[in-house]
């Protein structure tokens, strides 16, 4: 994986995903609906989860979790052509206390405490050369709000993905952890990225998840999520 | 009462006085009238505004208790090893004598543990953060934070909950901190616990507090004349150490206006161009902004003479250089990794601009700041460890090998 071809264990593969829809013939977006499904999904939020809390996952939960649920009012007339939806947390659920929020919200591996906010995407892996790289993505440049309570970001680095030619009876997303790493040399990555704004390692990983980072504007597309036919790869 | 600023408080505040315990029943077998819960009775010092409380937490002395023996709990690290106290040590004004506060894991932590001394008056907690406004959630991040580890419980909130949960005491001390919560221990209980004993650390007997209630015996000539040096336009300190607490970011029951202050001080300037160490820039590291750089909270003086070293990194070793740190106008490093002339640092606050003392004068400054220690409170057995073994009541955790 990466630059360097560097052989990998991965040790934490989590994120959070919102505002999913359905993209119709028309070029009309039709919004799903999440289930309120305790403990993967609540208020519109839900979590995947692609760690089992054994061997070198052994820091995070049993549980896991590759699927979304929710209900979409598609009419028979209606033929899907894309598959939309948001990686991360909204920021109106994003800088609360989590002991108050519902699951999945209530994750402290899924939070920067410090941040006030939630990582939207946590991988971490290790490597022969280095101990640990991490990926936590989450919002940054953050100051308090105009309103009482609220926060506003200058950096939300939540990337909206929009997958076109979903065959929504057929296709799953793949989300590829080796096109988040591809432009990093994991051998000289000094221990991944926190999304801080001034760490060079990051760049990268921005740029494959379609976001601006710094000085560096977005790319057109992301590459770190994907279509796939159960049994045969597309694009 | 508790919090009368708004109509929602006041709501609040009348239902914690009003709660009744249940299950009272008087000898005869016919009902008692229910007990009515003590309203919650503030102990502050003559003169001390009463500290704001979130409407969602209002004070109880049961609720107190128990967070007060959560403090001192080393269950409430990962490993079994560390409490809250472990690093908010009462004798030192409830922080430690580390330049960086090390947690359970022994891993460093970047920043110097902050003292709680009143912290209940403290509308943004921790040296420089702008969105940390509770000790409800401040509290997640010694418990839950990675980087650095402190307690080290991310990922563990079902041991944390089954480990206490199976000490009866806590059983009873969780039933009777949140009696209409029927649903056992909680996080959120746990966090509200810690927050309202915490809120309850007031320090208000230091020889300058009796001095000013009138006792002119309590301060030494010396420190009388610190004070007048403290308080002057020449050194300008009580710009950002004014108020009851010897910091501007202040607020209480009846202020009006919570303040909250941020100020560089020339601590350093590694570029030339104002930049702190990469690593920790203040609330920069929050914000992004640059003209947030090297900006930190003005902590509050109180015990200030027990909390040595000094500043956000523990930098400064004594009050002494502290004093040498303001006279200069901002520190300079004359080589190594962070060389550079802190005085001229484009970001640094504007009452930061050096002024000249005698040696008698230095002296008596810091015997002001001296004057601040609270022996009362340091030694309060109201604050000290509830547990009978000196061990922090780590009993009956198992230790896990291999596990951080």
């Amino acid at each position: 994986m990466g630059v360097s071809h560097t052989t990998i264990a991965p040790s934490d593969f989590r994120l959070f995903v919102h505002d999913v829809s359905l993209i119709v013939a028309d070029g009309s977006v039709v919004p799903v609906t999440l289930h309120d499904d305790d403990p993967w999904q609540a208020d519109g939020v839900a979590l995947l989860d692609f760690e089992n809390g054994s061997g070198v996952c052994d820091n995070g939960t049993p549980e896991m979790r590759d699927s979304i649920v929710g209900d979409v009012p598609l009419t028979p007339r209606q033929r899907v052509t894309g598959l939309r939806f948001t990686l991360g947390v909204p920021a109106s659920l994003n800088h609360h206390d989590i002991t108050r929020q519902k699951s999945p919200l209530t994750l402290s591996q899924m939070f920067w405490a410090w941040k006030t906010g939630h990582k939207f995407l946590r991988v971490e892996l290790s490597t022969t050369a280095s101990s640990a790289v991490i990926m936590h993505l989450g919002s940054t440049a953050c100051a308090p709000g105009p309103q009482p309570g609220s926060v506003s970001c200058g950096s939300p680095n939540r990337p909206v993905i929009t997958l076109d030619g979903f065959d929504v009876r057929r296709d799953r997303v793949v989300v590829d952890i080796g096109a988040l790493f591809k432009d990093l040399d994991l051998e000289s990555a000094n221990g991944g990225c926190m999304s801080e704004p001034d760490n060079p390692v990051c760049a990268p990983m921005f740029a494959a998840l379609g976001l601006p980072f710094g000085a560096q504007t977005a790319p057109g597309r992301q590459a770190v999520f994907r279509l796939e036919h159960p049994g045969a790869t597309r694009q | 009462m508790i919090g009368l600023s708004r109509p929602a408080v006041l709501g609040a505040a009348a239902a914690a006085a009003f709660a009744f315990l249940a299950g009272a029943a008087s000898v005869d077998g016919a009902p008692r009238p229910p007990i009515a819960r003590r309203t919650f009775v503030w102990q502050l010092p003559a003169g001390f505004p009463q500290p704001k409380v979130p409407a969602d937490n209002p004070m109880s002395d049961e609720k107190v208790l128990l967070g007060r023996h959560l403090f001192y709990d080393k269950r409430l690290s990962g490993n079994g090893t560390f409490s809250c106290a472990s690093c908010h040590q009462q004798a030192r004004g409830f922080a430690d004598t580390l330049a960086h506060a090390v947690g359970s894991t022994g891993q460093a932590n970047r920043r110097n543990s902050m003292g709680l001394t009143n912290v209940a008056y403290s509308p943004v907690l921790t040296w420089a953060n702008s969105l940390q406004r509770a000790l409800e959630s401040q509290a997640l991040v010694p418990m839950f934070g990675e980087l650095p580890v402190e307690l080290g419980l991310a990922g563990k909130e079902k041991e944390l909950i089954a480990r206490l949960d199976g000490d009866p005491r806590y059983r009873r001390m969780f039933a009777r901190a949140f009696p209409a919560d029927t649903g056992g221990i909680s996080l959120i209980g746990i966090t509200r616990a810690i927050a309202a004993f915490e809120r309850t650390l007031v320090s208000g007997d230091s020889p300058f507090d009796r001095a000013s209630r009138g006792d002119s015996a309590a301060m030494t000539a010396s420190a009388r004349r610190g004070q007048q040096l403290f308080f002057s336009e020449r050194l300008e300190c009580m710009h950002c150490h004014g108020g009851i607490n010897f910091t501007g970011t202040t607020d209480y029951v009846g202020k009006g206006f919570a303040e909250i202050e941020f100020h560089n001080t020339g601590l350093y300037n590694v570029d030339g161009k104002g930049s702190y160490p990469a690593g920790d820039q203040g609330l920069k590291d929050i914000t992004n902004r640059d003209a947030d750089m090297g900006r930190f909270k003005a902590p509050g003086l109180r015990n200030v003479a027990v909390t040595a070293p000094y500043m956000h990194d523990g930098s400064v070793r004594t009050l002494d250089d502290v004093v040498a740190h303001y006279m200069a106008g901002g520190r300079t490093i004359p080589d190594g990794p962070f060389e550079g002339v802190g005085s001229a640092n484009r970001y640094k606050s504007g009452f930061v601009k050096g002024f000249t003392l005698s040696d008698g004068e230095r002296r008596d400054l810091v015997a002001f700041l001296v004057s601040l220690t609270d022996s009362t409170f340091l030694t309060n057995p109201r604050f000290a460890n509830p547990w009978p073994d000196t061990s922090g009541a780590a009993r009956g955790l198992k230790k896990r090998s291999g596990s951080r």
